[in-house]
C-alpha cells in the first residue's frame, strides 16, 4: 500500500517534471528562432553580423547614414527587431486568450474572436479606410487605423459584458449572442464593402487574413503592456479555470463567483486580443488551435496549459512568419495562411494519433 | 407519474406543433409577397392572380398581350423559382443545422462546421482560376458546381475513415473538420494571389451566397434535397433524440451512436454540397435558424425538424425579399443583417429556456 502511494507520487513528480521540461523547451526554442528572423529577409545576413548589430545598440556605436552597416543595421532595428517582438506576443497572447475562453465558456469550439472582437475591429477598419479617417502614417499599420479598429473591437465586448449577467444560466446562450453580434458586424462590413474601390479591398482583405508586413516599434508598446497585464493576471487564475471545467452548480459549491470570473476573463482576453489584432488583423487559427494541439500534448490542467500554449503560440506564430519570409519576400504571404498551412496538418495528425481525448 | 408533467409535456408539444404552423402559414404569405417584388409594381393580389391563372393553364400569349405576357414571365420565370429555391436553401440549412448541433452536442456547430463550406470554396476557386475540373468531361459552370460538390464531400469522407479505425469523440470530429477547414481556406488564399480581380469578385460573392441566379433548372435537385433531408431525419428523429441523452444511455438503448454521427454527417454533407454548388455558402441560417427553433419550441426532434425548416426558409425568403427590395446586396448578408438583432432578442426573452 505505502509502496503504492509512493511509486503513484513518482510517477506524479515524473509527469510534472516532463511537462515543465516541455514548456523550458519551448522558451529556449523561442529565444533560438528570435535570432534566426533576424536573419532572413530581402537583404539575408549572418547571425554573427545580426548579433554584432543587436549589441551595437546597447554599446553605444554609431553608423554614418548612408554606409552598408548603417543600412543593415536599420533593418535589423526598425524592421525586423519589432516584427518579430510582436509576433512573439501575438502568439503568446492569441494563445492565452484562446485557452481561457474555451475554458469560460467551456466550448473547445471557441476561440478570441467568438465574442465578435475581430468582426468588430474589422469594421473599425473599414470604417476607418473608407472614409479617410486615418491620424499619422498611412496604410495597415497607422495610428487612425489602429484606433478605430481598437474602438470598435471593443464594442461587441462591451455589449456582452452589459448581457452576460441577463444570461447566467447558460454561458452557451451568451456565446450565441456574441456568435450574432458578429455575424452583424460582419454583414454591415460587407455593406460598406459593396461600395468601395479595389485598393481599398485589397487592404481590408489583407487585414482580414492577418499580416505581420508593415509593423514598426510604434506597436510594440501598448501591445506589449495589454499583454503582461492580461498574462500576469490570468495565469494566476489557472486553477480556478480547472474548476470551470465542472458544471456551474459545481464550481459555486467550491466558492468559485463563476458569473464573475466569467465577465472577468472576458474583458481582459478580449482587451489582450483586440490589441494584437488592431496592429495586425485577424490572424486565426492560434487562438483555437494551438491550444487543442497543447492539450492533446500535456493535458488539460491549466496550469501547464495556458504557459505552455503562450510559449508554443509564440514559437509558432514566430516560425510561420519566417518561413512566410524565406519562401518569396515579393509574394508576400501573409502570415495568417502559413500558420494554417502548418498548423492544420500537425493538428490532425495529433488527433488521429492521441489516445484518450481531452474533451 | 405526475399528472401535471403530463400536461405540461402535452401542452408543449401541441405549442410547438401550432408555432411551426403558424410560421408555416405566414411563409406562404412571405412567398406570395415575394413574388409580387419585382421591377413591376405588383399588388399581393394581383401577384396570387398571375400564379393561378398560369397555373390553371391561362398563360397569356406574348403577341396578344404583351404587358400581361411580361408580367407572368418575370414572376413565374425570374422570381418564383427565386422564391422556390430560397425555401429549399433554408429548409436544408436549417435542418443540417439542427442534426449537426444535436450530433455534435455543440451550439456553435452549424452545417459547414466540418469544413464543407471551404472544401466547397476551394473546389470551386480551383475550377475558376485553372479551369481544372476533378470529373472528366465536365467543362465550363457544370464543371466549376461538380468540383465545389466533389470537394465538399470530402471533410465527411475523412472523418467517416478516421473513425472507422479509431473511436473519436463527437468534439474530436468536429475538431478534425475544422483542422481541414483551415487546411483549404488557407489552399484558395493561396491560390486567390494569381486571380484576376473580376474572378476575386465572383469568388466572393460566391462565398457570400446569393440566390439571384436560381432557375426552374436548379429547382428539382434543391427540393430533391430538402425533401431528402427532412425525409431522413423526421425518420430518424427518434434516434436522434435518444442520442441527446448522452452515447451510454443511447447505446443500452440500441442506437449505435458513432453510426448515427456518420450517418448525419454524410447526409448532410451530400445536400448541403447540392446547396452550395448551386447558391454558395450562405451563412447564419444554418447555425440561428435551430436556436430560434429550440427557444421557442422544444427539444423534441420530430418537432424541432420542421419548426427550425420554416424558420430557416421564411429567414432566408425574407432576406431574398429585401435584397430585391433594397438592391446590390448578397443575400447572405442580409439574412445575418436581419437575423441577428432578432436572435439577440429571441435569446434574451427566452434565456431561462436555453437548452445548451
Amino acid at each position: 500500500m505505502v509502496d503504492g502511494t509512493v511509486s503513484m507520487k513518482q510517477e506524479y513528480r515524473v509527469h510534472m517534471a516532463r511537462r515543465i521540461l516541455f514548456i523550458a523547451a519551448l522558451i529556449v526554442l523561442v529565444f533560438c528562432i528570435f535570432w534566426v528572423s533576424l536573419c532572413v529577409g530581402t537583404r539575408s545576413l549572418d547571425i554573427g553580423e545580426v548579433f554584432g548589430y543587436f549589441m551595437d545598440r546597447f554599446n553605444g556605436t554609431y553608423y554614418e547614414p548612408g554606409t552598408t552597416e548603417r543600412f543593415d543595421y536599420d533593418i535589423v532595428w526598425l524592421y525586423r527587431v519589432p516584427r518579430a517582438l510582436f509576433a512573439i506576443i501575438a502568439g503568446v497572447a492569441l494563445a492565452i486568450a484562446g485557452c481561457v475562453m474555451q475554458s469560460v465558456m467551456k466550448n473547445p469550439l471557441a476561440d478570441p474572436y467568438t465574442t465578435g472582437v475581430s468582426s468588430g475591429a474589422l469594421f473599425g477598419v473599414c470604417i476607418a479606410m473608407i472614409f479617410g479617417l486615418q491620424i499619422g502614417s498611412g496604410g495597415i499599420a497607422g495610428f487612425g487605423v489602429v484606433l478605430n479598429a481598437l474602438i470598435f473591437a471593443m464594442i461587441p465586448v462591451m455589449v456582452m459584458v452589459v448581457m452576460a449577467p441577463f444570461f447566467k444560466h447558460s454561458p452557451a446562450s451568451l456565446i450565441l449572442a456574441g456568435v450574432a453580434i458578429s455575424y452583424l458586424f460582419n454583414s454591415m462590413t460587407t455593406l460598406f464593402l459593396v461600395a468601395t474601390d479595389e485598393a481599398t479591398l485589397h487592404m481590408i482583405y489583407t487585414w482580414q487574413v492577418g499580416t505581420l508586413a508593415d509593423l514598426s516599434w510604434d506597436a510594440i508598446p501598448l501591445t506589449l503592456l495589454m499583454t503582461c497585464f492580461g498574462t500576469a493576471v490570468l495565469l494566476p487564475l489557472a486553477s480556478k479555470l480547472n474548476l470551470m471545467a465542472m458544471s456551474d452548480k459545481e464550481a459555486k459549491s467550491l466558492g468559485l463567483d463563476v458569473e464573475r470570473l466569467r465577465v472577468v476573463c472576458l474583458i481582459l482576453l478580449s482587451v489582450m486580443a483586440a490589441t494584437v489584432i488592431s496592429y495586425v488583423g485577424v490572424i486565426g487559427f492560434v487562438g483555437l488551435v494551438i491550444p487543442h494541439i497543447i492539450r492533446l500534448i500535456i493535458g488539460s490542467d491549466n496550469k501547464f496549459t495556458m504557459p505552455a500554449a503562450a510559449a508554443f503560440g509564440a514559437f509558432f506564430l514566430l516560425g510561420c512568419d519566417i518561413i512566410s519570409r524565406a519562401i518569396d519576400v515579393q509574394a508576400a504571404i501573409p502570415v495568417g495562411v502559413v500558420t494554417s498551412f502548418i498548423g492544420a496538418p500537425l493538428f490532425l495528425y495529433l488527433i488521429i494519433r492521441d489516445k484518450g481525448a481531452s474533451w | 407519474m405526475d399528472p401535471n408533467s403530463k400536461e405540461r409535456y402535452l401542452w408543449v408539444k401541441r405549442r410547438g406543433i401550432l408555432f411551426s404552423v403558424g410560421i408555416a402559414i405566414a411563409l406562404f404569405f412571405v412567398c406570395v409577397y415575394s413574388l409580387s417584388v419585382s421591377n413591376f409594381e405588383l399588388s399581393f393580389m394581383e401577384a396570387m392572380r398571375i400564379v393561378i391563372d398560369h397555373l390553371t393553364g391561362n398563360v397569356p400569349d406574348r403577341s396578344v398581350d404583351y404587358a400581361a405576357w411580361i408580367r407572368d414571365h418575370v414572376v413565374m420565370d425570374k422570381t418564383a423559382p427565386r422564391t422556390v429555391g430560397s425555401v429549399m436553401a433554408g429548409v436544408i440549412l436549417a435542418v443540417g443545422g439542427v442534426i449537426m448541433q444535436t450530433v455534435t452536442r455543440n451550439p456553435l456547430t452549424d452545417p459547414y462546421t466540418i469544413g464543407i463550406s471551404s472544401a466547397a470554396m476551394l473546389g470551386y476557386t480551383i475550377a475558376l482560376i485553372y479551369g481544372i475540373s476533378i470529373l472528366p468531361f465536365v467543362g465550363g459552370d457544370a464543371g466549376t458546381m461538380a468540383n465545389a460538390f466533389v470537394f465538399a464531400l470530402i471533410p465527411s469522407i475523412v472523418i467517416v475513415f478516421v473513425s472507422s479505425f479509431k473511436r473519436i469523440s463527437p468534439i474530436m470530429m468536429v475538431l478534425i473538420g475544422i483542422g481541414m477547414m483551415y487546411m483549404f481556406s488557407a489552399f484558395s488564399t493561396f491560390l486567390k494571389f494569381n486571380a484576376s480581380d473580376e474572378t476575386l469578385q465572383q469568388i466572393y460573392e460566391w462565398s457570400v451566397g446569393t440566390v439571384s441566379s436560381l432557375t426552374w433548372g436548379d429547382i428539382p435537385i434543391l427540393t430533391a434535397a430538402a425533401v431528402g433531408v427532412m425525409v431522413v431525419f423526421l425518420f430518424l428523429a427518434r434516434n436522434v433524440n435518444i442520442l441527446n441523452a448522452g452515447d451510454k444511455v443511447a447505446q443500452s438503448l440500441g442506437v449505435n451512436p458513432v453510426r448515427l454521427r456518420m450517418l448525419s454527417f454524410v447526409v448532410i454533407s451530400i445536400v448541403i454540397a447540392v446547396l452550395v454548388c448551386k447558391t454558395g455558402t450562405i451563412g447564419f441560417v444554418g447555425l440561428v435558424a435551430p436556436h430560434i427553433a429550440r427557444l421557442v419550441t422544444s427539444n423534441d426532434s420530430k418537432i424541432l425538424i420542421p419548426a427550425s425548416a420554416v424558420i430557416g426558409a421564411a429567414l432566408v425568403v425574407l432576406s431574398d425579399v429585401a435584397v430585391r427590395l433594397i438592391g446590390g446586396l448578397p443575400v447572405g448578408v442580409v439574412t445575418a443583417l436581419i437575423g441577428s438583432p432578432l436572435f439577440i432578442y429571441i435569446l434574451y426573452v427566452q434565456r431561462k429556456n436555453a437548452s445548451f
